[in-house]
């Protein structure tokens, strides 16, 4: 049971889809807000096949083989921590793999894994790429620590199971002074971490040709889509998990999880229709001089119980 | 027999160093000799461990009534801290084969590191806090012969700060030894309890602290080794700053924070401060270096803070997670260093805008450092994640939440800082002042560092054995666990072997999908460059080679020149948070001036004070 749960459902399998149908709805309302129609909800299936039908171009100065692993590493780490994500909102009261910091460190290895296989191509546009991800990174990591582990401390707990029962027993995080200041903070991180406008610094089409993923082409960038289609899905199931009580698939639960999840899909979609790109300095600035600040206000707050 | 075990583990390397200095300079007799005194002890130590709780007392030495008892004491913790200090000092002094050789002094190189061994073994034994204090100084003095191998002027000024700040450290724990033989009465480690209740009892405490912390390199007492780290050979480095001194100092600190002083809440709040700044203030300045070794002495040093904040939160979880991150940390710190010795090996510098695009040529040295840096990083499932989760653990019981963010950032710096090394050793373009000819090491350097980076894995995909079946039976507890099974300790939970099987699935679904899907040829091409020609080589016109690499230290520039850091990095490059350069000026206005005005070169002064001093001395004797 336990092993279909992390193959099947709700783990690896069902991730996979509902990411590839979560990038036709963000297409979507591209679309809508560009004044377009859009594409139809195979979209992102058939981009993914035909991206493996096409040629794969390895550059003469890549070193082939940290070129050609990383999307694989990047992709089985975001898959796993959806299935973990999934599981835990299934059965709350058990951990089979890890807790919140596990949880938190695998999500990082997907970033990592690109900036490895873009530095690994040898281009130094691709480096530079690799060094504005890097210092992003260490940018949005900081608040976003901060309000995991502020309620985590609310909680009192480190397990995702825990945090969500803590929830279903005390009522969502998210609907306290605290929790909204928390919940702002962790979506820009969000962003961030998605490498969505105004935070695609790294790849920056405009400026230096896609940066980190200039060099993958073909198959490997049908992986590399894959998992940023699977991070679409993970991250704001991650956010529904520690502000709304996780995803709960007991009778009007599911409408609920499926609305609050559009609902996020649809904030960060918005936001990278309607900004501009950020410098990384004053990415940097923003995370730390003042979404930092922010956090920590946030965290005080939930300690003193508002 | 324990006796005889006891004295075996000392005086096998301290009699094989000594043969390493007087036997004739025969090619590769020094050599051979260390390597196989350290191996022999290694084997030993293995003896010793599963003995458990053993003594052994040697002779009393009698100072005006005072007695000093020479006892050992095979303490579970000291027991498996020999066998890793012995493992440690084998492999390098087997890596030092090709690294050293044809350098000068390699005689005293030899018989140093094995000297080291038998001071390392005695401290961890010594059932006597005077006799441990004995090893601990003499470990000082090899330390400072051993950074001044180097041989340069940057080697003499680390020789020199090092020996300040262990030498005033030293005296503050002498000065502690003997405020306790004078309170208690009484030396022994093992049965010595002193409650922290009133001012002497805290003041004997931060005066064996202030030795503990400058051993393992925790802020404020830490500038030594970054200056050690410019001058002394790499392979010290991996030996002392590295590895040994973290294991004795952490071992220091766990012995008087956990058997013989009882903690009040209060220092461990000092503990944890200063576990959370040196993490925190250490990586800071490990991400702005350019020059490998420095980077790494001070990761060396943001290390420290995780170990000092494990054991400074005073439940087990915590402690077990500190002193598993000090075995992890020797592991993979003196992995780096030797990995970072392989590449001054073969590029002749650590200077990282001056490599890069290494992998090619150097894959074996490449994959053991990137093991270790992702170690290091604390990257799942690597070993250093399990020992930093579980200092985690022990913070969250505590209701540290503070340090714990700190800590967790500090680690996704330290990510950072070695995605920068990577990047500049091992990707982009190798430059154009690189020998010609770059080739992987010798195998006899290669040893070394598989080994370390086998335990790294293993460490980290079973961390429950190391956990369960060395650490906490260590501690005195005893367990019973499968080394599959999941860390359970504090409120968490890890499983390390399922998340590594399912991320071994994950890779083999990506793979699978790939085999089944792809349908495109694969195809070299040159690199995509704004759709002009990609720059391999320069026009000798130009003279401009390296215009068009990006290398890897310009990656943090953006961090140096942020608003709100700038200053902070102006002081601390200035030295404004180096208490050296204050203990310095107090040596200076104290010791140094008045001394300086003494020696004035004029005979008959000094004949004076002579006549003086002979005075005084037989008044002295002959007054009843």
């Amino acid at each position: 049971m336990i092993i279909f749960n992390y193959l099947v459902f709700p783990g690896f399998l069902f991730a996979i889809i509902i990411g590839l149908l979560t990038v036709w709805y963000d297409r979507k309302i591209t679309a809508r807000v560009q004044w377009r129609v859009g594409p139809p909800w195979y979209q992102g299936f058939v981009d993914i096949l035909k991206l493996f039908t096409k040629e794969t171009l390895i550059p003469s100065t890549a070193k082939k083989t940290g070129f050609v692993l990383a999307p694989f590493v990047g992709f089985s780490t975001a898959l796993l921590v959806a299935a973990m994500l999934g599981v835990a909102g299934l059965y709350p009261k058990m951990s089979f793999t890890g807790d919140i910091i596990v949880l938190w460190y695998l999500l990082m290895v997907p970033s990592i894994a690109i900036i490895f296989g873009s530095s690994a191509s040898g281009n130094p546009i691709s480096q530079v790429g690799s060094s504005r991800e890097m210092k992003l990174f260490m940018s949005y990591e900081l608040p976003f620590v901060i309000i995991l582990f502020s309620i985590a401390a609310k909680a009192h707990t480190l397990s995702i199971g825990g945090i969500i029962e803590y929830q279903r027993v005390n009522g969502a995080n998210l609907w306290s002074l605290s929790g909204i200041i928390g919940f702002i903070v962790a979506l820009i991180s969000t962003q961030a971490k998605l490498g969505l406008v105004p935070f695609d610094i790294p790849e920056a089409e405009g400026e230096i040709a896609s940066g980190i993923i200039l060099e993958y082409s073909g198959s490997l960038l049908a992986i590399l889509k894959l998992m940023k289609a699977l991070l679409l899905y993970t991250l704001p199931l991650f956010l529904i998990t520690i502000f709304l009580g996780g995803m709960n698939l007991q009778g009007l639960g599911i409408l609920w999880f499926i609305i609050e999840y559009l609902v996020i899909v649809f904030i960060i979609s918005i936001i990278r229709n309607t900004n501009p790109r950020l410098r990384i300095d004053q990415a940097m600035n923003l995370f730390w001089a003042i979404l930092t600040p922010l956090a920590t206000l946030s965290g005080i707050l939930s300690y003193v119980g508002l | 027999m324990a006796n005889q075990m006891f004295s075996n583990i000392l005086v096998v390397p301290a009699i094989a160093g000594a043969l390493c200095l007087i036997l004739p300079r025969v090619k590769w007799i020094k050599e051979i000799i260390a390597f196989l005194a350290a191996a022999y002890t290694f084997y030993l130590s293995f003896a010793l461990y599963p003995l458990g709780e053993v003594r052994a007392s040697f002779f009393t030495l009698n100072l005006g009534g005072f007695e000093l008892p020479f006892a050992f004491r095979g303490y579970p913790l000291s027991s498996l801290l020999v066998i890793f200090a012995s493992f440690f000092v084998t492999i390098i002094v087997l890596y030092s084969w090709s690294f050293m050789a044809g350098k000068r002094g390699l005689h005293i190189y030899y018989a140093f590191s094995l000297w080291t061994l038998a001071a390392a073994n005695g401290v961890l034994l010594s059932d006597n806090l005077f006799f441990l204090l004995i090893f601990w100084e003499i470990l000082t003095a090899l330390l400072f012969f051993l950074i001044g191998l180097g041989g340069n002027n940057k080697a003499r000024a680390g020789m020199g700060k090092a020996f300040v700040i262990l030498g005033f450290t030293d005296a503050c724990m002498l000065l502690g030894v003997v405020l306790v033989a004078l309170k208690y009465g009484n030396l022994s480690l093992s049965t010595l309890k002193i409650p922290v209740s009133d001012t002497t009892s805290t003041v004997m405490y931060l005066l064996f602290l202030a030795a503990a912390m400058a051993k393992a390199g925790a802020m404020p007492l830490h500038s030594w080794i970054p200056t050690a780290a410019e001058g002394a050979p790499t392979p010290v480095l991996a030996l002392l700053p590295a590895s040994l001194d973290k294991l004795l100092g952490i071992y220091l600190l766990a012995r008087i924070s956990l058997d013989i002083f009882q903690l009040n809440g209060g220092l461990r709040t000092v503990l944890l401060v200063i576990g959370g700044v040196t993490v925190l203030a250490a990586v800071g300045m490990a991400m702005v270096q350019h020059e490998l070794k420095k980077l790494l002495s001070f990761h060396a040093i943001s290390q420290v803070g995780y170990m000092v904040l494990g054991i400074g939160t005073g439940v087990t979880a915590g402690i077990v997670g500190g002193l598993f991150h000090m075995i992890n940390h020797a592991i993979y710190k003196s992995g780096l260093f030797l990995s970072a010795g392989s590449v001054e090996k073969r590029a002749e510098t650590t200077e990282l805008d001056q490599v890069g695009g290494l992998a090619r040529y150097m894959p074996f040295t490449f994959i053991t450092m990137t093991i270790f840096a992702f170690s290091i990083s604390g990257i799942p499932p690597f070993n250093g994640f399990a020992s930093k989760w579980l200092v985690y653990q022990g913070l969250v019981e505590t209701h540290q939440t503070v340090w714990l963010v700190v800590a967790v950032f500090g680690s996704a710096l330290t990510l950072a800082s070695f995605i920068k090394v990577l990047a500049s050793i091992f990707t982009g373009k190798k430059p154009e002042g690189l020998p010609g000819k770059i080739t992987d090491v010798p195998i006899s350097m290669k040893i070394p560092s598989l080994l370390l980076a086998v335990l790294c894995i293993f460490f980290g995909v079973f961390a429950s054995y190391p956990v369960y079946k060395l650490i906490l039976p260590a501690l005195g507890y005893s367990t019973n666990i499968s080394i599959t099974a999941p860390l359970m300790l504090g409120m968490g939970f890890y499983s390390s072997t399922l998340a590594t099987v399912l991320i071994i699935v994950g890779i083999f679904i990506g793979l699978l999908i790939y085999a089944i899907l792809r349908t495109g040829k694969m195809k070299v091409v040159e690199p995509f460059f704004y759709g002009e020609k990609f720059p391999y080589s320069y026009s000798p016109l130009t003279k401009e080679p390296d215009s068009v690499r990006f290398p890897g230290t310009e990656y943090y520039k953006t961090v140096e020149k942020l608003g709100i850091l700038k200053g902070v990095y102006r002081d601390a490059k200035r030295g404004v948070f180096d208490l050296y350069n204050y203990l310095g000026f107090l040596g200076q206005s104290l010791f140094v001036r008045p001394m300086k005005l003494m020696h004035t070169g004029v005979l008959s002064t000094y004949l004076s004070w002579c006549i003086i001093g002979v005075v005084a001395i037989l008044i002295t004797v002959l007054t009843p």
